[in-house]
């Protein structure tokens, strides 16, 4: 399907794209103190965040791999996928009743912060270490998914080696970061970004971008291998 | 047909059976294993994920993010009986007109769905990819930032002032990025899918101590000798990586699946409490503060 437009009018596609992203964020952004960044001075209203983390975890997998099980006969099969779902609903309960609570009573901008109290500072840093391994590998994996992406069906086609499409992709995500963390995309972009694409293909597509954590994140290797295969074709 | 007629469809097919007993411990599907694998997952790679709670953490106060996060764990769960659903409509539909099941399940959907759908497929495909994809990178490169600064600057306690913070921020964030673009072009270099994988299975096992830790941590009273924390922390993730490979030998056939995860936890809860001591031995000579 992909074959029927040329890389120069996708490309067009895309500059629009984020020309209009900017602009949105240009008319309703605003230089942000670390308070702001970090937690958007904690005052973003609670169903905008909902919102977005609906976006967050519903991804590829809920789309394409849910229907998916259904008829299979293995793992998840027919419905048996919704007792993993209680069990989220169960993780979740425990958030909002015991880990919440502890972090909003200390008053914690990093949630790792309660270690130190608890523990002491090795704990802490080990905590926030971890996170910052495996946060990073994680999202530069997504990141490089989507890259090899649109280097196979765009730039490449206009000669840009590799490294400079993602270069050029890491550049506008910090542009696009860099001047409001959370409170920014909140209200602005992470809200229009949803707007633009709810509906089905906006989903198809998380599918190629998002290497599972959530629930397959015990098939890991399994994941990569459909991603490698899609975006490979 | 209307809706009421198609709940009762895929109510009376073979494929609404829900809960599953009566396989015992063996069988994947089995309710027990199913059910603590999904409360598991989300408490670790969503409540112990700085990512996913800064989001939290930026409502009003904790009764406005209690209530997101019910709102949002109740919508989750509708959307999942959807596409439940979803799915056994699209298998009864691919029986109906005779449409032969591709071998990997997952391509179902998007076999019946592209089918019907014209060229735009493909401006919607590249525009949603950069889209659903900037949605997580730029909320992993804030959470990143944040991290560093709080956590390895001690931007909360250290007197500098919020100029000079909000310049080193700035620094920061230009690293961050520049450590994922490096890693990007590494992955690049890589090229090898397997490799790559291993070395993303490999930061899953992260999630293990820091399950172990907050466990410990609000579970028990006791304390830890802090300086032991960091051989235990890196002890189980790696314990649990080979008792996961070579749990054919070693436990006669038994797989972890998602359970590792458990074990991971477990394995650093026991390890804090080899180096804990009760709460009111606090001024124990070995203390280290």
């Amino acid at each position: 399907m992909i074959e029927q437009l040329t890389p120069g009018f996708l490309l067009s596609v895309i500059a629009i794209y984020f020309i209009t992203l900017f602009v949105i964020a240009y008319l309703t952004g605003r230089n942000t103190s670390n308070a702001n960044f970090f937690l958007a001075n904690r005052n973003t209203p609670w169903p905008l965040i909902a919102f977005g983390m609906i976006g967050t975890s519903i991804s590829g997998v809920t789309f394409i791999s849910i229907p998916g099980v259904v008829g299979g006969d293995g793992l998840n099969q027919a419905f048996s996928y919704m007792q993993v779902v209680l069990g989220y609903m169960v993780g979740y309960a425990v958030i909002a009743l015991v880990l919440m609570p502890i972090y909003y009573k200390l008053n914690l901008t990093s949630i790792y912060g309660y270690l130190e109290q608890r523990f002491g500072y090795n704990s802490y840093k080990t905590g926030a270490a971890y996170f910052l391994l495996s946060r990073s590998v994680g999202s530069a994996f997504r990141l490089y998914l989507a890259i090899v992406v649109l280097q196979y069906f765009v730039t490449s086609h206009f000669g840009l080696p590799f490294w400079a499409t993602a270069l050029i992709a890491l550049t506008l995500i910090w542009l696009y970061t860099v001047r409001g963390g959370y409170s920014y995309r909140y209200l602005d972009g992470h809200f229009s970004n949803h707007l633009f694409f709810i509906g089905f293909n906006y989903y198809h597509c998380r599918y190629w971008a998002n290497a599972e954590y959530e629930f397959w994140g015990a098939d890991w290797a399994g994941c990569t291998e459909r991603i490698f295969k899609n975006v490979l074709f | 047909m209307n809706f009421g007629e198609l709940i009762g469809l895929v109510a009376r097919s073979e494929y609404s059976k829900m809960f599953f007993f009566e396989g015992g411990w063996s069988d994947p599907n089995n309710f027990f294993k199913q059910f603590i694998s999904g409360a598991l997952i989300t408490i670790t790679m969503t409540g112990l994920d700085q990512d996913m709670m800064q989001k939290n953490l930026s409502c009003r106060n904790l009764r406005d993010a209690q209530k997101n996060m019910f709102t949002f764990s109740i919508t989750l769960l509708v959307v999942n009986v959807l596409f439940l659903t979803l799915g056994a409509l699209l298998y009864i539909y691919a029986s109906q007109i005779g449409l032969e099941i591709p071998e990997k399940t997952d391509y179902l959907y998007p076999t019946i769905a592209f089918r019907h759908l014209p060229p735009l497929m493909g401006i919607v495909f590249i525009l949603g990819l950069i889209a659903a994809t900037y949605a997580s990178s730029d909320s992993a490169l804030t959470a990143l930032t944040t991290s560093f600064c709080v956590d390895f600057l001690n931007f909360e306690k250290s007197p500098e002032s919020e100029e000079l913070k909000q310049k080193k921020r700035y620094y920061v964030h230009i690293g961050m990025t520049l450590l994922l673009l490096v890693l990007i072009i590494i992955f690049n270099i890589i090229s090898n899918e397997a490799v790559i994988s291993q070395l993303f299975v490999a930061a899953g096992y992260t999630y293990g101590p820091l399950l172990g830790l907050f466990a410990f941590g609000i579970l028990t009273k006791r304390k830890v000798r802090d300086q032991w924390v960091i051989p235990i922390c890196v002890a189980s993730p790696i314990i649990s990586f080979i008792l996961d490979r070579y749990s054919n030998v070693l436990l006669g056939g038994f797989k972890f699946g998602f359970l590792i995860l458990a074990a991971n936890g477990l394995l650093t809860f026991l390890g804090l409490w080899a180096i804990s001591y009760r709460a009111e031995e606090e001024k124990s000579p070995y203390l280290n503060n």
